[in-house]
C-alpha cells in the first residue's frame, strides 16, 4: 500500500503532457477583459459607493467631533455655573453670618444701655426714697423733740409750780435738750 | 467533459491510470476552460471569445456592483447591517492602509482605488468558493492585470507626480557612499518590476493552491474509495481556510499595493 502511494506521488510529479491545460498560460484577451472590468468597476463603485460612503464617514466623524466639543463646552459651562452658584452661596452665608453678628452686637449694646438706664433709674428711685425717709425721720424727730419739750415744760411746771414763766422755761428746756 | 473525467477514473483499472486521470481532472479544474459545469451532471459549452474565468470576472464585478448598489441606496445616519459591514472595511482601508502608506492627502484621494481593489479581489475569491463557480483570481492573467494597475501607479503615477527625472531620482537614496549606488540603484529599479510580479504571483498562487488542495483531498476518495472518506473532512477544513484566505489575500494585495505606490510617491520614506 505504502509502495503504491509513493509510486502514485511519483506519477503525479511527472510533468503532464499531451493536451493538458496550462494554468500559467498567458492570455491577452483575459488581461484586457480584467482591465476593462476593473476600470469600469472602479469608476462605477467610486460614483456609487466609495464617494458617498467616505463622505458619510467624514460627515459623521465631523459631527461626532463637534458633538464632543459641544459637550465639553457645555460641561465647562456647567462647571462655571456651579462654581458661580457655590460662590454666591458662600457670599450669602458670609453675609448672613455678618448680619447675625451685627444684630447680636446691636442687641447686646441696646441691652447694655437699657440695663444701665434701668439701674440708674433704680438708683435714683432708691436715693429719692432714702431722702424721703430721711426727711420723714427728721420731721418725726423734730416733732418728737417739740412734743417732748412741751411735755417736759408742762411737767416741770407742774412740779415747780408757777414759779417760772413759760418763755424762760422754754429756753431752759431747749438748752438742756441741746446739752443732752 | 466533466463526466468524461469521472468515467475515466471509474473505469481505470490500475493505480497509475487512475491517479493520472485524477491529476488531469484537477489540472482541468484549475485551468481556464471554455465550458461551465453548472450541475453535477451537466455543463455548458462557452463561446470562444469568453472563457470560464472571463465569465467569473464579469459575474464577480456585476455581483459586487449589485450588492453595493443595494447596500448604498440610502446611507443611514447611524449605520446598521450590511452597510455597516461595508463601511467598516472602507474605514479600515482608509485609516489602516491608504493613509499610513500614502500620507493624509494622497491616502484620502486614493482610498477609492484601494477599496475597489479589495472588494473586487474579495468578491472574485469568494465567488470561487461557491460550488459550480470558479475564482477568477486563480487565473494568472487576472492577477497580472490587477498587478499592472498597481505597477502603473508605481511608475506612471509617480512620474506624473515627480516628473520623469524626479521619478528616477527617487531611486537614489541620500547619505550613501557613491560606489554602493552602482549596486543599489539597479536593484531598486528591478525591485519595481519584482514587486508588481510578486503581487501577481502571490494572489494567483494562493488561490490556485487552495483549489488544488481541496480537489486533491477529494481525489483521494476517488482513488481509494470509502477508506479515504475522512479526507472529505480535511477538504472541508481546507475549504474553510480558503474563506479566510479569500479575505487575507484581498487584504494583502491592497496593503502591498498601497505600500509599493507609497514608496514611489514618497521616495524619501
Amino acid at each position: 500500500m505504502t509502495n503504491e502511494v509513493s509510486e502514485n506521488v511519483a506519477v503525479v510529479e511527472v510533468p503532464h503532457g499531451g493536451g493538458s491545460p496550462d494554468i500559467l498560460a498567458v492570455s491577452t484577451p483575459m488581461m484586457v477583459l480584467t482591465w476593462v472590468t476593473f476600470l469600469l468597476l472602479a469608476i462605477v463603485l467610486y460614483k456609487m459607493a466609495w464617494k458617498p460612503i467616505l463622505k458619510a464617514l467624514d460627515m459623521r466623524e465631523q459631527s461626532i467631533r463637534k458633538a464632543l466639543e459641544d459637550s465639553e463646552k457645555a460641561q465647562a459651562e456647567t462647571a462655571a455655573a456651579e462654581a458661580r452658584t457655590r460662590r454666591m452661596l458662600q457670599d450669602a452665608e458670609t453675609e448672613a453670618s455678618r448680619i447675625v453678628a451685627e444684630a447680636r452686637t446691636a442687641a447686646e449694646a441696646t441691652g447694655r444701655v437699657l440695663q444701665e438706664r434701668s439701674q440708674q433709674e433704680a438708683r435714683a428711685l432708691v436715693d429719692e426714697a432714702r431722702r424721703e425717709i430721711q426727711s420723714a425721720t427728721d420731721q418725726a424727730r423734730q416733732a418728737l423733740r417739740d412734743e417732748t419739750a412741751d411735755l417736759a415744760v408742762s411737767l416741770a411746771g407742774k412740779v415747780i409750780g408757777e414759779s417760772m414763766d413759760e418763755t424762760r422755761h422754754r429756753a431752759l428746756v431747749d438748752r438742756l435738750l441741746k446739752d443732752a | 467533459m466533466n463526466t468524461e473525467f469521472i468515467s475515466t477514473i471509474a473505469v481505470a483499472s490500475d493505480f497509475d491510470s487512475k491517479s493520472q486521470a485524477v491529476q488531469a481532472f484537477i489540472m482541468h479544474h484549475a485551468a481556464d476552460a471554455h465550458e461551465w459545469t453548472l450541475l453535477p451532471h451537466g455543463w455548458q459549452q462557452l463561446p470562444l471569445y469568453l472563457s470560464l474565468h472571463g465569465i467569473m470576472v464579469l459575474f464577480s464585478a456585476t455581483l459586487l456592483v449589485v450588492f453595493l448598489a443595494i447596500v448604498c441606496r440610502r446611507i443611514p445616519a447611524a449605520p446598521t447591517g450590511a452597510y455597516n459591514l461595508v463601511e467598516a472595511f472602507v474605514k479600515f482601508i482608509r485609516d489602516e492602509i491608504a493613509i499610513p502608506f500614502l500620507g493624509e492627502k494622497d491616502g484620502r484621494r486614493m482610498t477609492p482605488l484601494f477599496c475597489s481593489f479589495f472588494f473586487f479581489i474579495l468578491t472574485m475569491n469568494l465567488v470561487g468558493l461557491v460550488p459550480c463557480f470558479n475564482a477568477a483570481t486563480s487565473n494568472i492573467n487576472v492577477t497580472a492585470a490587477l498587478a499592472v494597475v498597481t505597477f502603473l501607479f508605481m511608475t506612471v503615477g509617480a512620474m506624473v507626480r515627480h516628473g520623469v527625472i524626479g521619478f528616477f531620482k527617487g531611486f537614489v537614496p541620500s547619505g550613501i557612499p557613491w560606489p554602493i549606488l552602482f549596486i543599489l540603484v539597479p536593484v531598486e529599479l528591478i525591485g519595481v518590476f519584482i514587486k508588481a510580479f510578486a503581487l501577481m504571483i502571490r494572489l494567483f498562487a494562493n488561490e490556485v493552491a487552495g483549489h488544488i488542495v481541496v480537489f486533491s483531498l477529494l481525489g483521494l476518495v476517488l482513488m481509494f474509495g470509502y477508506v479515504a472518506l475522512p479526507a472529505v473532512g480535511l477538504a472541508l477544513g481546507v475549504y474553510l481556510l480558503e474563506v479566510f484566505v479569500a479575505f487575507l489575500q484581498a487584504y494583502i494585495f491592497t496593503l502591498l499595493s498601497a505600500l509599493f505606490i507609497g514608496e514611489r510617491l514618497h521616495p524619501s520614506h
